[in-house]
């Protein structure tokens, strides 16, 4: 067992405890289950970014995106960061719930893939490139976040509308509150995105002599970028709002999912594997 | 010495009989003056709630002094015991001690787990002491009282969920708006209840901006005192775009707000959500309004229900918060069966003392030992010896058998 999967090992564990602290204190067993939840979170985004640093020593290069296992715990890293990080004030008991077990679920995945060891082209070994990679996988995880919360909005939207005031509507966060993890995520997660396209571009230019490549993912990732920024742009300017932002954050979501997914199974340029 | 306590509360007694035996602050003040000079009462607090009146005390025998109390209270309150005396209970010993806990926790409540008897509660005791009505026995069972109070509300949800109207209010717009900074109040009509849901509000950080009522006299008064602005009935709708909430509770027979003019509203907030509170009976918005995307209306029987659905979940704790109790009372007995034991124990060890000072100082002599190691030996001696009844006392007193005991120690080693 190497240090790097031990390191990833332990922090699935944590995020998996964190789910079960969650768990508890959502049920009403462990009422105060929330806060060794949020420390067995934090534990975890450390010891994954432990992981990365090991992975980069090892390799004595950052890229840390060269197979679906390091792919999917760079995934898991990210959405960790950008709600430990990014969403600070945005934070709530809730969203930990959902956030936990996908980031437990990413990393078991990562795991259990972990023996394929891959080589990177010379190519891909280059600043753009990484940047590209880290900027688009931010808005990966941004997403995902305002996906998270839409969902939630919804259940909530749902008792209020209903006037039912089961667990949910006890334990959710006001629809405010909500939509504001809904807006905040997407609107930096369409801009990441812009930036990861146009820093694609340049790094095609330098790697292949042209701008655009006909490729599923670039397309893909490209309208995703546009579907993003117009439905941040209708939430500014217009009416749209709550149950509508929320419904096109779930929608959208399906795109990012077949791009980042589903484009695995296309031919295409992306395919960067030796 | 034995606590005690009298009184009538909601369960049984009418309020019409109640709000007579009600005290005030200073009422209170006069009586806890007057009570103290009891003969056989030494020391007395008044609880006296709009659910109930009570009074807890300490009698220097075994017996309630229920003649005296009642007697009194005929002629301070100008009426017959006959009236009162139903509906009147009392209790004794760990009896009391437990019904005061379960005051103290809320679960004596008409509302269960409600918050506000714990701060009634320690007025009273503040009264009572500031008087000088409590020593150190009462005062004692106060603390923890209040103690219990405070500790069964953190560590269960019995005073979770809003349960009335106006609280239930603020619960579902905090809900929607998250915590309340600032959000525009609209009331449609002066009811008492729409007034009190207002407070409410504004107490959770709303802000209130228009009174809309027919009477002007009437609803410059209210705004004034709400800090509002009064708004004539026929002009209302065009300020609604400006507000998040609006309280309905006029007197009219059909609905004034209606799905149309909600729906224009709608968009020139560019759909920003309105809550709207319907507690007019008839009521005053359509409920067709409620489909409205970002439109939550909430009429009186929903605020109703929520608030039963709360009071259910407040129920769930009634076992947890009861068992907390049990423990606290049985704390505070096996507290004050030491504190009776502590006599009978001084005595015993002060006979053990005396034997081994006596038996030590002629064997100390004898065997050539110096003071200091005669009083080293006669200490270590007398903390072996005690310990094992000392503690078979003290476990004694958590079961309430520390009078056998106490009677057997006497009557072995004639300590009387």
């Amino acid at each position: 067992m190497t240090v790097s999967f031990t390191l990833l090992l332990l922090s699935g564990a944590a995020y998996f405890l964190g789910f079960l602290f969650h768990g508890l204190a959502f049920s009403g067993w462990l009422e105060k289950g929330n806060r060794p939840a949020f420390i067995a979170l934090r534990i975890g985004f450390l010891l994954s970014t432990f992981y990365f640093t090991a992975q980069a020593m090892e390799q004595g290069f950052f890229l840390p995106v060269m197979n679906l296992s390091q792919a999917l715990a760079f995934f898991a890293w990210s959405l960790a960061f950008v709600y430990l990080v990014l969403l600070v004030k945005a934070q709530s008991d809730s969203f930990g719930l959902i956030l936990t077990p996908m980031l437990a679920g990413m990393i078991a995945a990562s795991l259990l893939s972990f023996h394929l060891k891959t080589k990177p082209l010379p190519l891909l070994v280059n600043p753009f490139f990484t940047i590209h990679i880290v900027s688009a996988f931010f808005a990966y995880a941004s997403f995902t976040i305002s996906f998270g919360a839409g969902i939630l909005y919804l259940i909530q939207h749902h008792e209020l509308k209903t006037r039912h005031a089961g667990t949910f509507y006890h334990k959710l966060p006001s629809l405010e509150e909500l939509e504001k993890l809904i807006y905040q995520p997407m609107s930096w997660g369409a801009c990441l995105l812009l930036a990861a396209v146009g820093i694609g571009f340049m790094w095609s230019k330098s790697a292949y002599g042209e701008y655009w490549i006909f490729d599923p993912k670039t397309i893909a990732t490209s309208v995703i970028a546009l579907l993003y920024v117009a439905i941040v742009y209708l939430r500014a300017m217009t009416s749209l709002r709550g149950k509508q932002v929320a419904l096109l954050s779930l929608a959208a979501f399906v795109l990012v999912l077949f791009n980042f997914v589903g484009t695995r199974f296309i031919q295409g340029s992306h395919n960067f594997l030796q | 010495m034995s606590f005690f306590v009298i009184g009538i509360n909601h369960k049984e007694c009418p309020v019409a009989i109640r709000e007579k035996l009600h005290f005030t602050n200073k009422q209170t003040e006069e009586a806890l003056a007057e009570i103290r000079h009891f003969p056989g009462v030494s020391e007395m607090v008044i609880l006296s709630t709009c659910n109930r009146v009570e009074f807890y005390g300490v009698s220097e025998n075994s017996e309630i002094p229920e003649d005296a109390v009642l007697t009194w209270l005929e002629g301070v309150k100008k009426t017959s015991s006959l009236e009162f005396l139903p509906f009147l209970y009392r209790w004794q010993g760990k009896y009391a001690v437990r019904h005061l806990f379960r005051v103290a926790v809320g679960l004596d409540s008409l509302v269960i787990g409600e918050n506000e008897i714990l701060g009634q509660l320690r007025e009273a005791f503040r009264l009572a002491n500031q008087l000088e009505t409590v020593h150190s026995l009462l005062y004692r069972l106060m603390e923890k009282a209040l103690k219990i109070g405070k500790d069964v509300r953190t560590q269960t949800k019995i005073n979770e969920g809003a349960v009335s109207i106006p609280s239930v209010a603020v619960e579902l717009a905090e809900k929607i708006f998250g915590r309340l900074a600032g959000e525009k109040v609209m009331v449609l009509g002066t009811g008492e209840m729409s007034q009190l849901t207002l407070k409410n509000l504004k107490e959770a950080g709303a802000c209130a901006l228009y009174v809309v009522s027919r009477s002007e006299e009437r609803g410059r008064l209210v705004a004034a005192e709400a800090e509002a602005e009064w708004v004539s009935l026929d002009g209302w709708y065009d300020y609604l775009a400006a507000v998040d909430i609006l309280i309905a509770s006029t007197a009219a027979p059909h609905p004034i707000v209606h799905f149309q003019q909600v729906g224009e509203v709608m968009k020139r907030r560019r759909h920003r959500p309105l809550f709207l509170i319907d507690i007019a009976v008839p009521r005053d918005i359509e409920p067709e309004v409620h489909s409205i995307d970002d439109v939550y209306l909430y009429n009186i029987d929903d605020l109703k229900s929520v608030a039963a659905a709360n009071l259910k979940l407040r129920r769930r704790e009634i076992e947890a918060a009861d068992k907390l109790v049990e423990e606290a009372v049985l704390n505070f007995q096996s507290w004050l069966e030491q504190l009776a034991a502590r006599p009978t124990l001084e005595r015993f060890e002060k006979h053990l003392n005396e034997i081994l000072e006596k038996e030590l100082s002629s064997f100390i002599r004898d065997a050539g030992i110096g003071e200091e190691k005669k009083n080293e030996i006669r200490d270590r001696l007398r903390s072996k010896l005690l310990h094992a009844p000392f503690e078979k006392i003290k476990e004694a007193s958590q079961n309430g058998g520390v009078t056998r005991y106490l009677e057997a120690l006497r009557s072995l080693f004639k300590l009387d």
